[in-house]
């Protein structure tokens, strides 16, 4: 190799910068992960049998006490008897939510784990692209669950969707993973700073999940519960993705939904940003990136 | 320079070593002595952590609470008449509750028992065990009896903060035939716990299969619902893991306080011939494992 | 255009840990000074190392370079970027390889990792692929390129993650102990690759082998206890504790220091005991003039006997000892 085509190689580097490379970093993440996650055949059978092993026994206990698809009460609480249609739904999308909080969230902790951090701490792309591109992975890791568990929903359990609204569920989901992506900006924070992160995570995560209408309308929770939940961005996405599927565009109370969800999204992201930012800075102060 | 005088006394020393320890020494099925320091061991590093055990006693609640507020959303609250007919007790809260405390003892024979080893393996504590002249299978023994310990106190903290946050209460009439089929349970879950362990040798992948079977062993055991929502596959299926039978004994004793005689001598009956069954099994898949990975030298980095 | 490629000023970088009790009350601060006020240029094309025992701060350094710890004061440029204000510049223009087997990915294959750090590097698919192999073909890994790491030996993955540091073919290089745990024919091949393969490049190279700091560097730092103690040539170093030969002198049984000491022109003895010999180590100024003197004091003793001897020129080693009163391998 020459002296200039070695220069060069370095100067058309310090060029490309900008947006795109990030992309393109974020994309060989998401790539990389998956390749990882293949070389463990057992997670492969797992990722296929998720869907139901999640789903399963919250229609059993629904079964249990409506003993029918339908139930009246539950038509007075949510404007639909159709029950199973509604948790098939929720659920579904509750798996994006864990795949976002555990697999991005613990991102960090498994790249220390596996002792390649500080190589990608050491690589030109912002600190924050490898939130990013772990988020990719993982959105495209959960979207197929949902996808995979809604086909199971429609041709084992009966649930039913009106397909009209399968692209604008998509615009949802965006909006969705722009506010979990605040969420989960604070958890990697968790995750730098505290030994024991997961446990935490577990904890905010099953939290999120609780107060979001994923199984049950907000109505059922305890008052207090009611007013936090809706400051959560999954509470109207979760809504919103749901009515979407289930009565197509013109889906009551959506106008609401993508107004606040737009709102809740800025202000998480940004919070959880800054959050990143310093406590990454914070971190390398400490010098504890290797032995968080 | 080693002298004669030396020479001899470290003779003399391997000599009584020999009529003391090795001369004894035989190798025994299990080694009850090795499972109690490994126990104490363990109790020892828990005892360190104690806010495990109070958060391994919240955390279920968080996982579980969403079944409830679902049932209420689909039948309104505490309550429905089909659930009565099905199940044969009215309250679905009550109901479930009971079943979360005896779900603490599945958790912790999938997590805890089974993947011991792993966990040795991760401390960095794994093949100095292995090399010492004790069974494994005692090792795992020990290990199972100081789970059962640490499970048994976070799963009372479950139970009464249920309990209080759910407005459920029980009777505690029938307590002795309560702790009896409770005691058999944990044993056979030792057996399963077994089990597991020789397949996490094998499989290596241990948190997606253990994953698999926690879900699996959750959906088709009556904790939340009665099994007769199962199909009847899955409710034969529910019979094979050792707490079926406990919960529905325990729940019958724990709510209504009476169990028909006949009828719990056979659970007696049966629950023996599953804890026999299991450690049979679990024994057999455990020494099959160990093997699997001696064959493959894959101890090292499983 | 500036000469200097790394320029390191006055910087410091202090741990401060906190024991804490129940959580969150501190307890106990304790403060460790891991780098006092380095100063140090390297100009281009130079290999610099940086020499000294565990602990002495030399990781501490190359991480504040490499931008993964955030040094306390003082400030650091890297290619004329400022490794705090133009991090990303920073980090574009250095290759970072820690002699850590763990810091590629093993279960990805060695082209997998190379085109997959490329691509963090801003290059596309098909050129991150000519990378790879061109990178793999000057390792002597094209054979195994599409093997999973940890399939391959330790020094393959070793030789990986230093293919990995020069991926985007940077001109600032930081080294730090890339041959550690490697087998010997590795570490030849690895230092040889270093040698003349790199030439145009800028190294700072830590390490705790003397015989890779003498052989590879133009200047060595010595850095004991956060602090640069000597610097220069590794041949102006040596030639600092020229002032004295020491002569090893290997013995079954002990030997009489106090009598040695007393010989005229000795400067110092001392004795340590290992593996059953004790090894004496007397130092002079004509090591050669004083040996019989020592030997036959030593002969005479009947308590001490002679089984190997040599008059050692001094060392790297050698140099730090007189310098921290510590020994580099320690």
């Amino acid at each position: 190799m020459t002296q200039t085509e070695s220069s060069s190689l370095h100067e058309k580097m310090m060029k490309r910068g900008g947006l795109r490379a990030e992309l393109r970093a974020a994309n060989a993440l998401s790539i990389k992960q998956w390749r990882v996650e293949f070389s463990y055949p057992l997670s492969v059978l797992y990722f296929i049998v998720m869907p139901f092993l999640w789903f399963l026994p919250m229609l059993l206990a629904g079964t249990a006490v409506a003993g029918s698809p339908t139930s009246s009460v539950f038509g007075t609480y949510t404007g639909t008897t159709d029950w199973v249609t509604y948790i098939a739904i929720g659920s579904a999308f509750s798996g994006l939510a864990m795949s976002l909080f555990w697999g991005t969230g613990m991102a960090f902790r498994r790249e220390q784990n596996v002792g390649t951090l500080e190589t990608l701490m050491t690589t030109p792309i912002r600190r924050d692209t490898i939130v990013w591109g772990t988020m990719l992975h993982n959105v495209q890791h959960g979207g197929l669950g949902v996808i995979l568990q809604l086909i199971f929903s429609v041709l084992f359990f009966g649930a039913t969707l009106n397909l009209w609204g399968v692209f604008p569920a998509l615009g949802i989901v965006v909006l969705a993973v722009i506010g979990m992506q605040g969420i989960v900006f604070a958890l990697t924070c968790i995750v730098l700073l505290a030994k024991q992160g997961w446990m935490i995570i577990e904890v905010v995560s099953e939290v999120f999940l609780i107060i979001a209408p994923i199984s049950y309308p907000i109505v059922v929770l305890p008052p207090i519960l009611q007013y936090v939940s809706l400051a959560s961005p999954l509470t109207w996405s979760v809504d919103a993705f749901r009515s979407f599927l289930m009565y197509g565009f013109l889906a009551p109370g959506i106008i609401q939904a993508v107004a606040a969800l737009l709102i809740i999204d800025i202000l998480f992201i940004v919070v959880g940003s800054l959050l990143f930012k310093y406590t990454e800075r914070y971190v390398r102060a400490q010098g504890a990136l290797s032995q968080f | 320079m080693q002298t004669r005088e030396s020479l001899r006394s470290a003779d003399e020393e391997r000599e009584e070593l020999e009529n003391g320890y090795l001369t004894d020494f035989q190798p025994r099925m299990m080694d009850w002595n090795a499972s109690r320091i490994f126990a104490v061991k363990n109790i020892r590093i828990a005892i360190r952590y104690p806010t495990n055990v109070l958060i391994w006693g919240l955390l279920p609640i968080l996982w579980l609470a969403p079944y409830l507020l679902m049932m209420t959303a689909v039948a309104g609250p505490g309550t429905s008449e089909y659930f009565s007919e099905v199940s044969g007790f009215s309250d679905f809260l009550q109901f479930a509750v009971i079943g979360w405390f005896i779900f603490k003892y599945i958790d912790a024979s999938i997590w805890s028992i089974g993947n011991n080893f792993r966990w040795e393996q991760f401390s960095g504590t794994l093949e100095p065990l292995f090399v010492t002249p004790v069974p494994r299978i005692s090792i795992l023994l020990g290990a199972a009896f100081s789970d059962t310990v640490q499970t048994t106190i976070s799963a009372f903290i479950l139970l009464f903060t249920a309990m209080a946050l759910f407005g459920v209460s029980y009777t505690l009439v029938a307590v002795g035939p309560i702790i009896v089929i409770m005691l058999l349970m944990i044993i056979a879950f030792y057996g399963f716990g077994f089990m597991l362990a020789g397949m996490i040798l094998v499989f290596k992948d241990p948190s997606v299969l253990t994953e698999l079977i926690n879900n699996a062993v959750f959906t088709v055991s009556p904790i939340t619902y009665p099994l007769q929502v199962l199909p009847a596959p899955a409710r034969f299926a529910a019979y094979l893991i050792p707490s079926t039978i406990a919960i529905v004994v325990i729940r019958d004793l724990a709510i209504i306080g009476t169990y028909d005689l006949f009828l719990f001598l056979q659970s007696i009956a049966l629950m023996c011939g599953i804890l026999i069954f299991f450690w049979a099994v679990g024994i057999g898949v455990f020494n099959y494992g160990e093997k699997w990975t001696k064959e493959r030298g894959s101890m090292g980095g499983f | 255009m500036n000469k200097i490629a790394v320029e390191i000023q006055d910087l410091s970088k202090t741990f401060i840990s906190v024991k804490k009790k129940a959580v969150i009350i501190p307890v106990e601060k304790t403060r460790v000074d891991a780098l006092k006020s380095i100063t140090l240029d390297i100009p281009k094309g130079q290999i610099y190392g940086l020499l000294g025992p565990n602990g002495a701060g030399k990781t501490t350094l190359i991480k504040c370079l490499a931008t993964l710890v955030l040094p306390t004061s003082g400030t650091a440029r890297v290619h004329g970027y400022d490794v705090l204000k133009e991090s990303t510049y920073a980090r574009a223009s250095m290759g970072v390889c820690q002699g850590n087997e763990r810091s590629i990915y093993w279960k990805l294959t060695a082209r997998e990792n190379i085109i997959f750090f490329a691509k963090l590097y801003r290059m596309p698919q098909n050129e991150a692929k000519e990378r790879a192999d061109e990178l793999l073909g000057q390792m002597g890994l094209l054979e195994k390129a599409d093997i999973k790491t940890e399939e391959l030996s330790h020094g393959m993955r070793m030789k990986i993650v230093f293919a990995r540091a020069l991926i985007h073919d940077p001109p600032v290089l930081l080294l730090d102990e890339p041959t550690q745990g490697l087998d010997p024919t590795f570490a030849t091949d690895l230092r040889q690759y270093i040698r003349n393969s790199l030439k145009s490049k800028t190294i700072l190279l830590t390490t705790h082998y003397m015989h890779e700091a003498d052989l590879l560097c133009d200047k060595i730092a010595l850095i004991n206890e956060g602090e640069i103690k000597s610097f220069g040539s590794p041949q102006e170093l040596k030639e600092d504790v020229r002032d004295y030969d020491s002569i090893h002198i290997k013995t079954k049984g002990d030997p009489d220091l106090g009598l040695i000491r007393e010989i005229d022109g000795v400067m110092s003895a001392n004795s340590t005991t290992r593996n059953g010999y004790s090894e004496l180590v007397v130092t002079a100024k004509d090591g050669y003039d004083l040996a019989h003197h020592v030997l036959n004091l030593i002969h005479q003793d009947q308590s001490a006997r002679v089984e190997h001897f040599e008059i050692k020129e001094p060392s790297l080693d050698d140099v730090f000892l007189k310098l921290t009163g510590r020994r580099i391998e320690d």
